[in-house]
């Protein structure tokens, strides 16, 4: 059984005058167990709109989705299910320890268990010294933090993240990824959303990009970037004079960065290209071949859809 | 069921450390002390104005915390989205209004015990050192106007969540809560004077139809209101105690249920 | 530098412009504040809707805002006329129809509507809303009885609301005997003594109190002389001619003194009156 279901979802918001707004246009997503799935898309793509969907927040249009194999309507299936919304709020005057209770009572956790996890989640976040201080003495990161703890203290199947790195320094990022990493190595499921290109590359199995409501490319991370190289770029210590005295000839192009210029050619003058160098080879800093990265897919898919008709 | 309780709880909580409940209190001690000042005033029915008084601030005062704590409470979360995080556990959209209900009722009681102790020694020292003649202090009336009170102001609260479920901004519940207040605590008048019939005033028999449609369909806080009985130790019938429970039961019935039913249908964004 | 000056002196002169229209508008509008003042006091009915579930205590406040009015008029010497009077009647009413059950605006009504304001009618008319809700005080159909038989010359309405009186509880037995003699006693006598008596019992006003020992001095100064003169004819088989042969002739000790300052002599009717007509003799 997949873990998150999204079959044909279309969510469409009427508007007032003539315009109806899709956000959501047919998505379909299956996420198995155990996945970490990174969904990515820019600011308006429909990601909140498709996650909040899943937690009974929002209804689709169209479509259904299924947490651990039930509708999402139904209540009881959220007590396996974690999520943290973006840029979450809480109630002021509650302390993170009572944030918990909360959770844990409505999971249906016993009172000795739900004190287990509250110690153990408070540490995890580094909010054990503030656990009796009220919510609105605490920092956006703070509170996101909470936030992680309240979506985990019911020891969740399934783990919905909404942009769990915004508003956090790079401390609060290495926590959250550690989390991530820990909740996949602990068999859970993880689906979160970013529009961080770098949290997404070193978190996820696959990948999911949402543009204008419509999901255009859901790959295996490893899959997306490991396309055959596209060609190859050499750094080498010279000036691009004496570079390009050595280089008549061969196809390529050179940039100035300090004192070293990069040269880049197509796979098939490689071999000549290195041929030439010549003597210049010990002055050689790097070879990288170049694949596109998951920036250029990213912005690859954003034109394709702006081209688009609406 | 069982997830009323936590619901419940966090929402006691949260309205019981807000600031609004603390400067409320300091506004009724201050109030209430003025009632021994302000009884001696009257010549002779010096307990009666203290009763008067103690059960006038206590009303008030709770009018006051149950309006803008109802709507801090419930607006506010929909506003600030503060509410996502309670859904998103395994809470259903009738839980969360039924039990937040529940919160808000403990509030809203806590507050008519404090309040009403406070009016109760007030009114308790007036008794005790003036003689007699100047009245005295008929206590399970006084009790009876309290409780009565509570259950008016619970049932202002269930209005509140009613328009909460759908209105879009916390000023706009609470202003048309404030308006069924004003409404409910005249209908019942001004029906009567209609009926009746003034002297020298025309009266338009579609006026009569409007008032007395509103009568039903608004809430009758009239009905609720023991005041008059405490202070002057008027005796209550307990069938008249009994309907006017059953009736304020009734409604806020039909206003929680109404209001699940809309937020069942909500989303949030 | 020139800059750091422009926007405080505006400010100054804004606000002195504020002051000047401000103190202008105040003296201007004294007028519209004396038509407020006639206004403040709204149909009943109207009051009552407006004070929603707070009626006792906007009772309580208009009452004692008539009182202090009242109070600070006598205070400085001024005479009510009797529009004022007809004033303070309505809020004594408003009052009382907004807590009928509220026992002060009775009680204030029935010791200034009557001998001051000399609107026995319209004390009764305040007097029988308390007699309706009250309905375990005989001191309200008491007052009524009272105001009945003695400003209003009505024995047998006095009667039928002296009864009343008696049947409540914790009436005196004056009031049921008071009841039965109305009906045969003419202006004055024991049993105008007696209800005074007890009128005067039942007022906490001292001014009032004084007024009615007065008047309780004046007619028990007749009765004393009429019964003598009742003693005389019994003994002498004809009137006296004027009220010094009852001394001299000794059925009487000496004629009482008048408290209102006038001197008691015997009308043409045979009839015992005083100088003064029991109005204080300046």
């Amino acid at each position: 059984m997949d873990s998150i279901v999204l079959d044909d979802v279309t969510k469409v918001y009427v508007g007032h005058s003539m315009a109806n707004r899709v956000a959501v246009d047919h998505v379909s997503l299956s996420i198995p167990e155990g996945e970490i799935f990174g969904f990515l898309g820019p600011n308006g793509a429909g990601k909140s709109t498709a996650i909040k969907i899943l937690l009974n927040l929002i209804f689709p249009t169209t479509g259904h989705a299924l947490l651990l194999g039930k509708p999402v309507a139904d209540t009881a299936i959220r007590s396996r299910v974690g999520y943290l919304p973006e840029s979450p709020n809480f109630y002021d005057h509650l302390t993170p320890e009572e944030l918990l209770w909360f959770g844990g009572k409505t999971s249906g956790l016993e009172a000795g268990r739900i004190k287990e996890r509250t110690d153990s989640l408070l540490s995890l976040v580094a909010l054990g010294r503030v656990r009796h201080q009220l919510l609105r003495t605490f920092s956006k990161g703070m509170i996101q933090r909470a936030g992680v703890a309240l979506a985990l203290v019911n020891d969740p199947d399934v783990v919905i993240l909404d942009e769990p790195m915004s508003g956090l320094d790079p401390l609060g990022r290495k926590l959250m990824a550690d989390i991530i990493r820990r909740l996949k190595a602990e068999g859970k499921t993880v689906f979160f959303s970013s529009h961080i290109l770098h949290d997404v590359e070193d978190l996820c199995d696959r990948v999911g990009i949402i543009v204008k409501g419509r999901l255009r490319r859901v790959d295996g991370l490893a899959d997306l970037l490991s396309v055959p190289a596209t060609g190859w770029s050499l750094i080498v210590r010279a000036t691009p004079e004496t570079v390009q005295s050595h280089l008549t000839g061969v196809a390529a192009s050179y940039t100035t960065r300090g004192g070293l210029t990069e040269i880049k050619t197509v796979e098939k003058d490689l071999a000549k290209l290195l041929d030439r160098l010549g003597s210049l080879k010990e002055a050689l800093v790097s070879a990288m071949p170049e694949r596109p990265t998951l920036d250029d897919i990213f912005l690859q898919e954003i034109d394709r859809a702006d081209g688009e008709l609406p | 069921m069982t997830h009323l309780w936590p619901i419940a709880k966090i929402t006691f909580l949260e309205g019981l450390r807000s600031r609004v409940f603390f400067g409320l209190f300091i506004v009724a001690l201050l109030l209430f002390s003025s009632t021994y000042i302000l009884s001696y005033l009257f010549p002779r029915d010096i307990v009666k104005v203290a009763v008067d008084l103690g059960l006038g601030i206590t009303s008030l005062i709770g009018l006051i915390l149950t309006l803008f704590l109802g709507t801090q409470l419930l607006a506010k979360d929909l506003e600030r989205r503060t509410i996502h995080m309670v859904l998103a556990k395994a809470v259903s959209r009738s839980d969360y209004v039924v039990g937040k209900f529940a919160g808000l009722s403990l509030i809203i009681v806590c507050s008519m015990v404090v309040l009403g102790g406070f009016a109760s020694v007030a009114s308790w020292t007036v008794d005790r050192l003036t003689a007699d003649q100047y009245g005295v202090v008929h206590w399970p009336i006084f009790l009876l106007a309290l409780l009565m009170m509570t259950l008016m102001l619970m049932l202002l609260a269930s209005v509140i969540f009613f328009f909460s479920s759908f209105a879009s901004s916390t000023f706009l519940a609470l202003g048309l809560t404030l308006v069924i207040y004003l409404i409910g605590q005249s209908v019942e008048e001004l029906k009567h004077f209609l009926e009746t019939g003034a002297e020298g005033v025309a009266i338009s028999p579609v006026f009569l139809k409007v008032v007395t449609a509103a009568y039903y369909i608004f809430p009758n806080l009239a009905v609720f209101n023991f005041k008059t009985h405490a202070a002057h130790g008027l005796s209550v019938p307990l069938s008249d105690v009994g309907w006017s429970f059953l009736y304020g039961v009734f409604y806020i019935g039909v206003m929680l249920t109404s209001a699940a039913l809309i937020f069942r249908r909500r989303e949030f964004t | 530098m020139v800059r750091s000056f422009v926007v405080p002196s505006v400010l100054i002169a804004l606000i002195a412009g504020h002051l000047v229209t401000a103190v202008h508008l105040q003296a201007q509008r004294v007028g519209v504040a004396q038509q407020h003042e006639e206004l403040r006091l709204f149909p009943p009915e109207a009051m009552r809707l407006l004070a929603l579930e707070y009626r006792d205590l906007v009772a309580d406040l208009i009452f004692s805002r008539t009182t202090s009015f009242h109070g600070g008029v006598l205070k400085r010497g001024e005479q009510l006329d009797a529009q004022t009077w007809r004033a303070i009647y309505q809020r004594l009413d408003a009052s009382s129809r907004l807590d009928p059950y509220f026992v002060d605006p009775y009680y204030f009504g029935q010791a200034v509507l009557t001998w001051d304001a000399q609107m026995p009618r319209e004390a009764n008319a305040l007097l029988d809303r308390g007699r309706r809700y009250r309905t375990e005080d005989w001191v309200m159909p008491f007052f009524m009885g009272f105001n009945a038989f003695y400003f209003l010359h009505d024995k047998s309405q006095g009667a039928a609301y002296l009864m009343e009186a008696a049947r409540r509880p914790g009436s005196p037995p004056l009031a049921g005997l008071l009841a039965a003699r109305l009906s045969s006693e003419s202006n004055g006598g024991e049993t105008a003594i007696a209800f005074l008596q007890e009128l005067e019992a039942q007022t906490d006003d001292q001014g009032t109190k004084e007024e009615i020992r007065r008047r309780i001095g004046a007619l028990r100064g007749i009765w004393i002389l009429e019964q003598a003169v009742e003693a005389y004819r019994g003994r002498f088989g004809l009137a006296p001619v004027d009220l010094t042969e009852l001394v001299k002739r000794g059925v009487l000790g000496d004629i009482p003194t008048d408290p209102y300052g006038g001197v008691f002599y015997l009308n043409d009717q045979g009839k015992v009156w005083t100088t003064s007509d029991l109005r204080p003799v300046t």
